[in-house]
């Protein structure tokens, strides 16, 4: 026994063995009250009289046995001293993992006496693996290589990918390839068009990346602007294109069909597959009756009685003869081919050539790098456009797979977060294993959330699986928070340690005989002889080759290259080829007269068009349509040769001639030679470096005086500006006014006072135009002005809440949360639940209480949340927080415990109890309903049913003598005070409160702790400060105010769906609010929600002034518009405009104007070419409008922008501390 | 009162299979200044950071006034009394100086909020907090500092108020890593000077890190411990290190530039 125990302490510290008995005690503690209802949290339930929903019981129960189960892994990751067991036990821990997934949801199962059937199929899970991991990828890639040169995390990668799926629209309707969406179904595939889009979408969208970059991330990059501010800037960017993608092509949904045949059911892999389907729960059957199993004996369907067996695998199809497959549509297995394979291809680039490691030395030290030569911002440039491209190339094949929005895009950035980290930032080969581990995670947990989901009574469990990758990078971080590439690197440096220490080397005979066996085409050879590189190379051109040939000739095959017969043609009896499938002619050819339009092709002909001329006007037109396929295909055929061609030369010239290499390399390795076979060639190639053309011309004595003239324009201009600019300064400067200020604050906005005179300004600024705003309608004016402005400051109470949390968080403790809308969602939901009737899922409790409680629980959060994320870096922080609100979101879809109010409602919380309601409209004392009969059914005897009067009965009574008839009669309304009035006014007083009691905290030592640990945190550890608590105590404090924030929010919502939920209309506002205001500075809160808020509004007016003419704002409405129409239609007007810019920034000097204006005349060149007629009829069906929601998108994109790059600190920056030197003469003991 | 402050016992650390510091014990008496010396690499600063709580060791025992601190968190560390500083001059950048001050004493927070709430400021606590942190800015020469950004700053400035933050803290051990390193010659001895009377003042003690040893030697420090390649070469007074064989070969060995007064950081 003691040895045992030694054993133990050996390899398990004292902690480990402390944590392993509290997870082994967690787990048998809920595994039981799973199955026996025997549990802790079952005793509590008891204790609070039931109080309990059930449901919440097991589903914590549940929550509880995963954590134990995790928790032991973390154990073996933590305590566990290093050893080849431990090694072991690690690999094998996913498997542990799933063996208590399963166990647990079997007790549960049986705990219910209810059962479950889980069906996974081996092949749909590897491919949802492969669709999904490469769709992650996609924006991974991306984000890793922008992290990995820029060092901050790009928001705005997933509208490159966004940008990809709309340039595919675009193509798929310019003049070129327009009569291919609407071209029948042929049974034979176009590529062309697939081809060109893939391409010119990388190259289109790496371009835009550049324009990007020059235009807004350079600007940053020059004044050093920190990761988190080049993060928020990005966030800005992913705002304004996500905007104007939506302005320029609607919200509708779309899809990238190359071809209509993509579609066809028959164009598909039928893959044989192999099903494990497993019984989970209750597996009896009664006696006597049997149950009919999915496997087969002898050709019969297995049948049982008894109980069903644990679980069956089983590869037969249900009539027991025919292998079971499943099916795997060509068009989705594109995006994964395409995908791993440009990152493949991303990677050698990295690898092989030294743009690797240039990015690498730019990424670690840029002012160092451009000093030894390498040209920084060609770097900077190079990364941009790869990382942009890649992601866009891959956003135009996703296109083709489901129909999209531009939102769709923006749902797959967050699991790409997910899938970066897990893979350590900044390692490509990391971001693959994570992109298929995540994608894995999600493929397998679709089916099981399926098979549990209804027994459950959770049928809308599917939705979950969304969630999976955020809970899985939650617990991830937890157990290794460095990442998979971070341990892949150790590994290798272990390992290339432990080589250099062997010192032995290998054999050069068994290094030859393997170079001139086939296998030294795969260059197995030189990782035998340690020389991994070479051998990579030739492994990949080997493998790659085939690849490539296997592809082209799959495209030969299911095309109308020569000789080609897809499945449709080999179903055909008596065609030989696919084109003959088309023509219906056998020798070969195509002629114009085989194109396949018609009179049902072509709409009505437009207004301007003589009716007598409709004939000769629709012939026309499909003459046009059938003139252009015909280009099309006879430009596919050569395409296609060309495809066919290229893949049976690569294959088998590329592997022989790879062979040629490793024999001869065998051969230098027999002769003891240590030269490179290749050395020669590469250096010939690199001495073929093209001859620079001299030109030697002399120029004339003219011309050079014209350059010299044109040249000197610039200066002169600038001369003269520049002496008009000096001289309205000094005549502004010299007014008193100014002098005066400085005096009452020498510094300027960051004293109290001039923070505090700034403030008043911009208050009564925005106070002044929240009473001038306009209202929509013209009856009872009065009463709408009054439930706008209530309206107005309800908004600015909720919305300056959220920033004062996150200005505690961020501003102040240097956490960057954006998770706002984590602790709001608690507050919201929390409350809306305590409060909704108990007939409608609810507790029935009241406000105040709830709203309490509500806090409290929202606080505790954020206290437990400081723990896990303590070590995490800033960013693995904020995607930690990120990803926690989108699990509350995801989870208020799915969960039904967090559902409360109508019966109607399945989804969210629907209905509130509004604080103050009754009182407002009813007065302190409700008067009575009308008298109902009781039970004797006769009225006025004394088991009469009276209920007091609720707020709807009491609005509609003048008489009452309630709060709301009195301001309804100050105000003259002519009706009731609007509710909205009562709860701007809690809103404010809440919002005062908040404001003070944090104005104050901040003053005291403990704001100072706070922004030490801001500012370094470790030295404030160093310090004495004990860090975590006090990360902890601000997170929890921030947590409340949020949740108080939430609980408002839900008020005026008076219901709480999902989509409020959607970080765009929640986290990201406060954010801009955040940077417009000014960090560390709650005024500066308040003044960003104010501009927010009224930004909200006036787009409201906006929308409604869009409609009429009679209505406020409609001019303004109406010149959006059409400046709107004119970008759209007048592409070449614009491009002048542009150019003229361009211009005015060369004569001025001012290169980022001039960059403004090539960049916007190159899009709209871009535009005035491939955006035609065509695309704005499909896009703009009910005529041409700016959709207001998005051009206040727009605009606060571009307040972000603007704000971080002319006013970095915001309106009202920090107010440092500057204490006087006390005067009372140091009471010093 | 001749007792230990601090006792280091064949303190080991690895990183991955790189072997930090072998093997190193020492010890540290109440009133003491001693100096930390070693050629770069030696180990010198990663013995800092396991004793600072910084690094956890791999093996050995770090004790402070006999109390085991080999699992205690930095923040524990500087509240026995040990308060370091680092090679390169952190300070809270976005903060005032005299602001940069008043973080470290103890005993004014513990993260109870509602003492925040209800007791902002206690005036008089916190005015005698601020006569003090003046009255070190005064010491430092650098009073008209006191409203300027941190980073704001100049080098040697920042040094000053380094040390002058550490002060704040009340330590009974001064762990200084590279005081003077970039500081101009004059404010450097001015710096050891003022180190000196402290020491012999106040009756702390001062452990200095210096990787310059003419410099050092010159210095008045009461013992130096000389470090080589992860292993305390020898522990002697001034006179004792400056006639040593074994130092002077560690030095020649790996130092023709060491006697550059004070590299820059």
């Amino acid at each position: 026994m003691d040895s045992f125990k030694s054993k133990v302490n050996n390899h398990l510290s004292l902690r480990g063995q402390r944590r392993l008995a509290i997870a082994i005690f967690l787990i048998l503690d809920s595994l039981i009250g799973l199955r026996y209802e025997k549990g802790i949290l079952n005793l509590l339930d008891f204790l609070v009289g039931n109080g309990m929903p059930d449901d919440m019981v097991w589903l914590l129960q549940v929550v509880i046995s995963l954590s134990g189960s995790f928790l032991i892994i973390k154990i073996l990751f933590d305590d566990v001293s290093e050893s080849w067991t431990r090694s072991i036990c690690i690999l094998f821990s996913p498997l542990f993992l799933l063996l208590m997934v399963w166990l647990t949801l079997d007790m549960l199962f049986k705990g219910l006496s209810n059962d479950a059937i889980i069906t996974l199929d081996l092949v749909s899970i590897g491919v949802g693996t492969l669709t999904w991991s490469s769709t992650y990828l996609a924006i991974a890639v991306g984000l890793t290589l922008t992290y990995k040169v820029q060092q901050y995390g790009n928001f705005a990668q997933s509208e490159f990918f966004m940008i990809g799926m709309y340039l595919s629209i675009i193509m798929v309707l310019t003049d070129q390839f327009f009569p291919l969406a609407d071209a029948p179904q042929d049974d034979v595939l176009v590529w062309s068009l697939l081809i060109i889009t893939i391409v010119s979408a990388f190259v289109l969208t790496g371009i835009s990346g550049i324009i990007i970059d020059r235009l807004v991330y350079r600007g940053f990059r020059k004044k050093n602007a920190s990761p988190q501010v080049m993060m928020i800037a990005s966030l800005g960017v992913a705002l304004i294109l996500r905007a104007i993608v939506y302005l320029r092509f609607g919200a509708g949904k779309k899809m990238f069909e190359p071809d209509a045949d993509w579609r066809l059911p028959s164009l598909r892999w039928d893959i044989p597959t192999a099903k494990l389907r497993m019984y989970i729960g209750d597996r009896s059957i009664e006696d006597g009756s049997s149950y009919t199993l999915n496997s087969c004996e002898n050709g019969e369907r297995v049948m049982v009685e008894g109980s069903k067996p644990v679980f069956e695998v089983y590869d037969l199809a249900t009539n027991c003869v025919d292998q079971a497959t499943t099916g795997y549509a060509y068009y989705k297995g594109a995006m994964p081919a395409v995908i791993f394979s440009s990152v493949i291809l991303l990677l050698l680039l990295l690898n092989k050539t030294r743009l690797g490691r240039r990015m690498r030395a730019v990424a670690d030290n840029p002012d160092l790098a451009a000093s030894s030569g390498i040209n920084v911002e060609r770097v900077q440039m190079t990364s941009a456009f790869l990382s942009a491209g890649i992601s866009g190339m891959a956003g135009a094949i996703f296109a083709m797979t489901l129909r999209f929005t531009p939102e769709t895009a923006f749902t797959l950035l967050l699991p790409s977060f997910a899938v970066i980290v897990l893979g350590t930032i900044g390692s490509i080969p990391g971001a693959i294993i994570g992109s298929i581990i995540v994608g894995f995670v999600r493929a397998l947990s679709s089916p099981v959330l399926i098979g549990i989901g209804q027994p459950l009574g959770r049928s809308n469990y599917t939705a979950l699986d969304g969630v999976m990758p955020y809970i899985f990078l939650v617990a991830i971080l937890m157990i290794m928070p460095e990442g998979i590439g971070d341990a892949y690197e150790k590994w290798k440096v272990n390992r290339l340690r432990k080589r250099a220490e062997e010192s032995q080397k290998p054999s050069p005979q068994l290094g030859a005989g393997l170079a001139f066996s086939p296998l030294g085409a795969l260059g197995i050879h030189n990782f035998q002889q340690r020389k991994e590189s070479r051998g990579q190379s030739m492994l990949i051109l080997t493998i790659g080759s085939y690849l490539v040939m296997r592809l082209s000739r799959f495209i030969g095959a299911n095309s109308i290259s020569k000789d080609a017969c897809s499945l449709g043609c080999q179903e055909n009896e008596g065609i030989s080829n696919n084109l003959e499938l088309i023509t219906g002619r056998s020798d070969g050819t195509l002629s114009i007269s085989d194109a396949p339009f018609n009179e049902s092709n072509i709409g009505s002909p437009p207004s301007d068009v003589a009716p007598f001329l409709h004939d000769s006007w629709i012939a026309d037109q499909i003459d046009y349509m059938n003139q252009t396929w015909f280009d099309l295909m006879n430009v596919e055929m050569s395409f296609l040769q060309i495809i066919t061609t290229v893949g049976d030369i690569i294959w088998p010239a590329i592997p022989i001639i790879v062979w040629l290499v490793a024999i001869a390399e065998g051969v230098n390795l027999l002769k003891g030679r240590d030269h490179d076979v290749l050395k020669p060639i590469f250096s010939r190639i690199e001495n073929l470096s093209l001859p620079k053309p001299k030109l030697n011309l002399t120029k004339p004595s003219s011309f050079i005086t014209i350059q010299s003239t044109i040249n000197s324009i610039p200066v002169r201009v600038r001369v003269i500006f520049d002496n008009v600019i000096i001289r309205t300064k000094s005549s502004i400067s010299s007014r008193q006014s100014i002098q005066s200020l400085s005096d009452i604050a020498p510094y300027g906005r960051e004293s109290p006072k001039g923070s505090w005179i700034l403030f008043g300004f911009l208050l009564s600024l925005l106070f002044a135009f929240m009473v001038w705003l306009p209202v929509a309608e013209q009856d009872g004016m009065r009463f709408i002005k009054v439930l706008q402005v209530s309206n107005v400051l309800v908004t600015l109470s909720i919305f300056a809440l959220m920033a004062f949390s996150l200005n505690l968080h961020t501003g102040v403790t240097g956490m960057v949360n954006f998770g706002v809308i984590f602790f709001v969602g608690i507050g919201s939901i929390v409350v809306g639940i305590l409060c909704a009737p108990k007939d409608l899922h609810g507790y029935g409790w009241s406000v105040i209480p709830a709203t309490m409680v509500a806090i409290l629980i929202s606080a505790a959060f954020g206290w437990l949340l400081a723990y896990p994320t303590a070590r995490l870096r800033m960013d693995y922080f904020a995607i930690v927080t990120i990803s926690l609100g989108e699990i509350v979101r995801v989870l208020l879809a799915g969960e039904p415990l967090l559902r409360a109010g109508s019966w109607g409602s399945s989804i969210g919380i629907s209905r509130y109890t509004l604080p103050g309601e009754s009182w407002w409209f009813c007065g302190f004392d409700a008067p009575n309903k009308a008298p109902l009969a009781g039970s004797d059914g006769i009225l006025g005897t004394s088991d009469d049913i009276i209920q007091k009067m609720d707020p709807g009965d009491c609005k509609d009574i003048i008489e009452i003598s309630s709060p709301a008839n009195w301001f309804g009669d100050l105000l003259s309304l002519g009706e009731p005070a609007p509710y909205m009035m009562l709860l701007a006014f809690i809103g404010i007083v809440g919002m005062i409160l908040v404001w003070l009691m944090l104005d104050i905290i901040l003053a005291s030592p403990w704001g100072r702790i706070l922004r030490a640990i801001r500012e370094d945190e470790e030295v404030a550890q160093h310090h004495g400060h004990d860090v975590l608590t006090h990360k902890a105590a601000s997170l929890a404090l921030g947590a409340g105010i949020a949740a108080f924030a939430g609980a408002l929010w839900a008020w005026k919502l008076t219901g709480f769906q999902p989509t409020h939920m959607a970080p765009a209309r929640s986290t990201f506002l406060v954010w801009a609010a955040f940077i417009i205001g000014g960090k560390a500075n709650n005024k500066g809160m308040v003044i960003g929600a104010f501009i927010i808020v009224l930004m909200e509004f006036v787009f409201n007016v906006l929308v409604a002034g869009q409609g009429s003419s009679d209505l406020p704002l409609h001019t303004t409405a109406a010149n959006i518009d059409s400046l709107f129409t004119w970008l759209v239609t007048e592409s070449w007007e614009v491009v002048q405009v542009f150019l003229v810019l361009a211009l005015l920034g060369w004569i001025f000097a001012n290169n980022g104007l001039k960059e403004l204006g090539l960049s916007g005349a190159m899009i709209f060149t871009f535009s005035g070419l491939f955006m035609g007629q065509r695309t704005i009829d499909t896009v703009f069906v009910t005529g041409l409008q700016a959709d207001m929601a998005y051009v206040k998108v727009l605009l606060i994109g571009c307040l972000i922008l603007f704000s971080l790059k002319y006013n970095p600190k915001g309106l009202l920056p920090e107010v440092p501390n500057r204490p006087e030197r006390p005067t009372g003469g140091g009471s010093i003991e | 009162m001749s007792n230990t402050v601090l006792e280091v016992k064949n303190l080991r650390k690895e990183f991955g299979g790189l072997v930090a510091v072998k093997d190193v014990s020492f010890s540290v008496e109440s009133g003491e200044f001693i100096g930390l010396i070693g050629p770069n690499g030696c180990g010198k600063s990663t013995t800092f950071n396991c004793i600072s709580g910084l690094l956890q060791q791999t093996s050995g025992k770090v004790e402070i006034f006999g109390k085991d601190a080999s699992e205690m968190r930095p923040d524990e560390i500087q509240n026995l009394g040990f308060t370091r500083t680092f090679q390169h001059t952190r300070l809270w950048r976005e903060m005032t100086v005299v602001e940069n001050l008043l973080v470290p004493p103890r005993s004014q927070f513990k993260p109870n909020l509602l003492r925040a709430l209800f007791q902002p400021h206690t005036r008089d606590e916190e005015n005698q907090r601020l006569t003090r942190a003046y009255e070190v800015l005064d010491q430092l020469e650098v009073p008209h500092m006191a409203h300027n950004m941190a980073s704001e700053l100049s080098g040697g400035q920042s040094k000053l108020v380094d040390i002058g933050r550490s002060m704040m803290g009340d330590p009974q051990l001064l762990l200084l890593d590279e005081p003077v390193a970039g500081v101009a010659g004059p404010l450097a001895n001015k710096i050891f000077n003022n180190l000196r009377r402290l020491v012999d003042e106040t009756g702390i003690s001062v452990l200095i890190i210096e990787h310059n040893m003419d410099f050092i030697l010159r210095q008045g420090v009461d013992r130096i411990v000389v470090m080589n390649e992860g292993e305390v070469l020898m522990v002697g007074t001034p006179d004792e290190v400056r006639s040593n064989r074994a130092v002077i070969e560690a030095y020649l060995g790996a130092a023709g530039d060491e006697n550059v007064g004070g590299e820059d950081e």
